[in-house]
């Protein structure tokens, strides 16, 4: 792929917001309801700079620092979480490969990720692996140039329309992450329809029979696989995430606003009743807190300082809880309105909750942050 | 960066990354069990942001860096040879 490269300007968060209220906001309901992400909208986001911001400016990314790339996670957030959570899988895919891929990987697939011409996926969960990483079952043999696999993973982001698979197996035991193309003989893409949040993710269920790919698409070393690219992708993906629950959280919170004064009942708009002022309170309270939760992991991060992957954990374990809540009660503020399909709410109602299992479920985080105050 | 201060961020991120009160230089971080399994990526982050350097494939395997020695002499050496990010 010849991408001719250009070194975009980062994208401010003030030009996405202006893109979220004129672009995707106002598909979010169809996007919703048509369960996809239309891909000339991917070609207007890569003109914007999403798709590379965490590909460096050497290969055509806008490389965003992670006050900017958490301010621009918010908005997508708060515009519509399954764009928000496509570009945390863009993240995913192009931070471990900048950082472990090889310079062919890098010099191939960057620039045409950046500019919106291949979309990547990440496939880690297996039907029968979830938190579990480290159990993954899916195997790759080595055989001479060529590394052959053999499984199956579900639930993957993207998978219905990705042209690049980051797939994770194990090879004699250790854990290797390894790039697929789509195409690739044995490589098996069904869709899976149905979901009852982020239904605009367009999850695929992979299965791979004797697949065979060239053994120079490993990412990073065998034995690198979880520890190193996995968990670097994960990590990526919390911080976004994270920001991304703030803004569905924001999101909730303007709707109950303009609802609770639009709306009045025994003579009074709702937002003078102080039960209601109490969930507004407490939206707004815990909406601050995990923003400055997400500031917070992101000043971290930008200095290198190792307490920046704790700060990530606890910041998208509060956001994506603050999401949650956030939509519970907006939907308790709409009421009967609320309930319609097609109302904003009902959408963030059933998003948020997915926050909650994405990038590693709320009872992971728990485990982790445990693990890593050495409890 | 001289010598004491390369050792001195090396012994304060290990110790606050592995939670541990004191570690000397020739202490094995393996064989003392502190290592956990986020403590890779906190150290590549670590690595670039303070050094601005990036290490190879190779050299980001536990098993070259055990001990706060390793990962200064891996840090100098890559001083020297002026490979930076
Ligand atoms: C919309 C959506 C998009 C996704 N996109 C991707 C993707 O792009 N790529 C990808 O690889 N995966 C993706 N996933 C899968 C996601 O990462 C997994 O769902 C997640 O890791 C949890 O795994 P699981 O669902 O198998 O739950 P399980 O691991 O089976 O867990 C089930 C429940 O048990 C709890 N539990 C498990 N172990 C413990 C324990 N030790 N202690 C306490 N509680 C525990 C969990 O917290 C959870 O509540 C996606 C999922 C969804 C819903």
């Amino acid at each position: 792929m010849n991408t001719p490269l250009q070194t975009p300007a980062v994208p401010t968060a003030e030009a996405i917001r202006r893109f979220v209220d004129t672009r995707i906001q106002p598909q979010a309901v169809q996007m919703d309801q048509d369960q996809e992400i239309p891909r000339a909208l991917f070609t207007e986001m890569a003109a914007q700079g999403l798709m590379g911001l965490a590909v460096p400016a050497k290969y055509g990314g806008t490389a965003a620092d992670y006050a900017t790339l958490g301010a621009i996670h918010e908005e997508l957030g708060r515009g519509y979480a399954s764009v928000q959570n496509a570009c945390t899988v863009f993240g995913m895919v192009c931070k471990p490969l900048s950082r472990f891929g090889t310079e062919a990987q890098k010099a191939k697939w960057l620039p045409a990720i950046a500019a919106g011409e291949v979309i990547p996926a990440i496939a880690i969960t297996e039907p029968g692996v979830g938190s579990d990483i480290a159990k993954l079952e899916t195997e790759a043999v080595k055989e001479e140039e060529h590394i052959i696999l053999n499984g199956r993973k579900k639930y993957i982001t993207l998978g219905q329309v990705a042209d690049l698979f980051l797939v994770f197996a194990r090879l004699n035991g250790r854990g290797v992450a390894v790039l697929v193309e789509r195409g690739t003989p044995g490589l098996r893409v069904e869709p899976l329809h149905g979901l009852m949040g982020l239904r605009a993710n367009m999850l695929a269920e992979l299965s791979f029979e004797d697949c065979c790919v060239p053994a120079e698409n490993m990412v990073g070393k065998v034995g690198f696989g979880f520890t190193h690219v996995a968990n670097y992708a994960l990590d990526e993906g919390r911080y976004t995430t994270a920001c991304g629950s703030v803004g569905l959280a924001q999101a909730c919170l303007e709707l109950s606003f303009h609802y609770a004064a639009a709306r009045s009942q025994f003579g009074e708009q709702l937002r003078k009743h102080q039960l209601v002022q109490k969930m507004l309170s407490e939206m707004i309270t815990e909406t601050k807190a995990a923003r400055e939760l997400c500031a917070a992991a992101g000043r971290l991060r930008e200095q290198g300082d190792p307490a920046a992957i704790t700060e990530t954990l606890v910041a998208k374990y509060h956001a994506s809880k603050t999401a949650v809540l956030a939509a519970d009660h907006a939907l308790q503020i709409h009421g009967a309105a609320g309930c319609l399909n097609g109302n904003p709410v009902e959408r963030c109602y059933r998003d948020a909750k997915i926050m909650e299992i994405i990038e590693g479920t709320s009872q992971m985080h728990e485990l982790q942050i445990a693990r890593t105050f050495r409890l | 960066m001289n010598h004491e201060e390369i050792k001195e961020k090396v012994t304060s991120f290990l110790t606050r990354s592995l939670r541990t009160k004191e570690l000397h230089e020739d202490d094995n971080i393996l064989e003392l069990g502190l290592v956990h399994s986020l403590f890779m990526i906190q150290l590549i982050m670590f690595i670039e942001k303070t050094f601005h350097l990036e290490l190879e494939e190779e050299e980001l395997d536990m098993d070259n860096i055990k001990t706060v020695r390793d990962l200064v002499v891996l840090i100098e050496r890559h001083q020297q040879t002026g490979a930076a990010l």
